[in-house]
């Protein structure tokens, strides 16, 4: 629900009062931090708690942050995404209460509390719309995704700047925010462009010191982000992508990946879609509680693909090809979108620096 | 539920570590020895001694002096089910270092009478010399793993040993890697979950006390620490810690 408005222009300062009234309004409020040398997600009380100024280096295998701007979002994105708070590492599903032989369902007791995110850029939020589409999308809904993602706030944030392995543009991604955000900031000079995204949006602009933009401002932030998407290095081509992958299974390139690849999944991990998980049940025997947990899983465990007739994907080849296929072919069969947005987490945060835009550039022979 | 699991807890080459965290377990414990454990044999815990059968044993150390190999096919014998508890009993630990170098040599340096001196050439995982049916990797083993896989005995399910490499813990955690972002020399990428991914937690890097999972690459995480610095021999040294007996540790050359 986009809203028509025309966009306001608001001084740099005026982010604390938005943030004030969302906690106001009950929202609990997450954003950029700097912790352990990365920008990641924690809860922000102020906008002093934002990691201003700070501006990260990525590269295949390699992320440094330093201080050395004055913007409040020069930074791209850290690790962690909204996949974090939505579709958390590790969820109980269902307690069961096993007590003179009888066996009670125990009631699920979690209370969710409003969450707003603050900072989201493009990539997740199209990381966002992949995971609806994925979990809430069919016939079987992911009840616990529902739950936590019912009532999330997004304040999102134009990219000004193009990360070193983002690739949004390729995959229509950004770096301009589609959809789906309630308030979104273009950062500029001397203050923010403010687009109204939702009715729930606009009620956190109170006390807010607003004017419309003058078309010159519009303009240059429009501007702003162009230039991002247009300096923005790496590229897919995914013309015909899910066609040309599939006739590429047998490409010798998979062995060349499978001798750089460490199988230790950290990609899949930091991929805001990924979602595969292992499903266990943790017993107590003095409570007689038994809680059946779903935790994140990773395709690149070798157990993964293990059946009673044996492994499908016994080699670390064998596992690399079904992620990089899941992401950028099969995805597209099931769920009618690719699984990648472009975010360039799994090429930082791949210990050894595996590309997946030089992958599929050699897999189609360009 | 048939009565009691009988327990054995045996020791071999080792620092008793993992032993205790069993005994370290002082919440659990008693309620699973009232109702659910029968501790045969314990003796770091318990003078009374019980010759088997055992239902379980747990194996803790390495075989590493000559009547051992003659025990730990005692213990096969007398148990329905051995687990292996501990870095020491799954790869060898770390008196395995020896066996890259010469026993006499040590025991010369060492020892006032080398001669009195009876021990093998290699420290051995229990797997060398008698089939093992679970293994619990760690120095010392995780309390949280080793209670999972006890009341998966109690209660006759397949236990749950997590085959992941720690990286998928530590992300589960939300740490910042510590190999990418701080580039120190950790060896999660190769080594197996289960640990909790302690030491990334607190900002170093892993020394892989849990030892390899299974297909692991080698060449590719020794090329990624000589590109953030690490010497030949640093390399070599990070493969050569607490489980560096291990199957596929063992073969590592730079």
């Amino acid at each position: 629900m986009k809203s028509n408005q025309e966009p306001f222009f608001i001084q740099k300062k005026s982010l604390e009062i938005i943030l004030s009234n969302l906690k106001l309004k009950g929202y609990k409020v997450f954003g950029p931090k700097l912790k352990n040398n990365a920008i990641v997600f924690g809860e922000v009380g102020s906008i002093n708690d934002l990691p201003i100024g700070y501006v990260d280096t990525q590269g295949p295998g390699k992320y440094e942050v330093k201080k050395s701007s004055e913007s409040f979002f020069s930074y791209v994105n850290g690790p962690f995404s909204l996949k974090n708070f939505l579709y958390p590492s590790e969820v109980d599903l269902l307690k069961v209460e096993k007590k003179d032989n009888k066996i009670r369902v125990l009631s699920n007791t979690n209370v969710v509390e409003k969450r707003a995110f603050v900072g989201i850029r493009s990539c997740d939020l199209s990381a966002l719309k992949v995971l609806d589409k994925t979990l809430l999308g069919y016939e079987y809904v992911d009840e616990q995704y529902k739950l936590l993602r019912n009532g999330t706030f997004i304040l999102g944030v134009n990219c000004v700047r193009a990360g070193e392995n983002c690739f949004c543009t390729s995959m229509n991604t950004g770096p301009k925010l589609g959809d789906g955000f309630d308030l979104a900031l273009t950062e500029m000079e001397d203050g923010f462009m403010l687009e109204v995204g939702s009715a729930e949006g606009e009620r956190m602009l109170d006390g807010v010191e607003l004017r419309r933009a003058s078309e010159d401002e519009v303009q240059q932030a429009g501007e702003l982000v162009e230039r991002a998407a247009r300096v923005m290095a790496k590229k897919v081509n995914i013309l015909n992508l899910k066609n040309v992958l599939y006739s590429q299974l047998t490409n010798p390139r998979w062995d060349d990946v499978a001798k750089r690849c460490l199988s230790c999944g950290n990609c899949t991990m930091v991929c805001p879609t990924c979602f595969c998980n292992d499903v266990f049940d943790d017993n107590e025997l003095k409570s007689g509680v038994t809680t059946r947990k779903r935790i994140w899983d990773s395709c690149f465990n070798v157990e993964f693909a293990e059946t009673t007739a044996g492994n499908a994907r016994p080699t670390i080849k064998d596992r690399y090809r079904q992620w990089l296929m899941h992401k950028m072919a099969y995805w597209v069969d099931q769920f009618g979108t690719f699984g990648c947005v472009g975010c360039g987490r799994c090429i930082t945060w791949c210990p050894v620096g595996i590309d997946i835009t030089e992958e599929v550039r050699a897999l189609r022979g360009e | 539920m048939a009565g009691k699991l009988k327990i054995a807890v045996v020791k071999f080459a080792s620092c008793s570590g993992c032993q205790g965290v069993l005994l370290d377990a002082e919440e659990e414990l008693p309620f699973l020895v009232d109702n659910h454990l029968d501790i045969q044999y314990f003796i770091e815990a318990t003078s009374r001694i019980g010759d088997g059968p055992y239902d379980l044993a747990l194996v803790e150390g390495s075989i590493s002096v000559p009547e051992d190999l003659k025990r730990v096919k005692e213990i096969r014998e007398k148990s329905k089910i051995v687990a292996t508890i501990g870095a020491c009993a799954t790869t060898g630990g770390i008196q395995a270092l020896r066996n890259w170098s010469s026993l006499n040599d040590f025991s010369r340096t060492v020892y006032l009478n080398p001669e009195w001196i009876a021990s093998l050439d290699k420290s051995t995982p229990i797997s060398e010399h008698i089939k093992v049916d679970y293994e619990l990797n760690g120095c010392p083993i995780s309390k949280q793993q080793l209670l999972d896989f006890i009341v998966s005995m109690v209660i006759g399910k397949r236990p749950r040993i997590e085959r992941n490499s720690v990286c998928v813990e530590c992300k589960r955690l939300g740490n910042v890697c510590v190999l990418v972002a701080d580039k120190l020399p950790c060896m999660g990428p190769v080594t197996k979950a289960g640990c909790g991914a302690l030491c990334p937690s607190y900002g170093r890097d892993c020394y892989s006390c849990f030892g390899p999972f299974e297909d692991i690459n080698v060449e590719s995480l020794k090329k990624k620490f000589k590109e953030i610095g690490l010497k030949d021999y640093e390399v070599l040294h990070k493969f050569r810690e607490f489980t560096g007996y291990s199957k596929q540790f063992r073969e590592v050359k730079v």
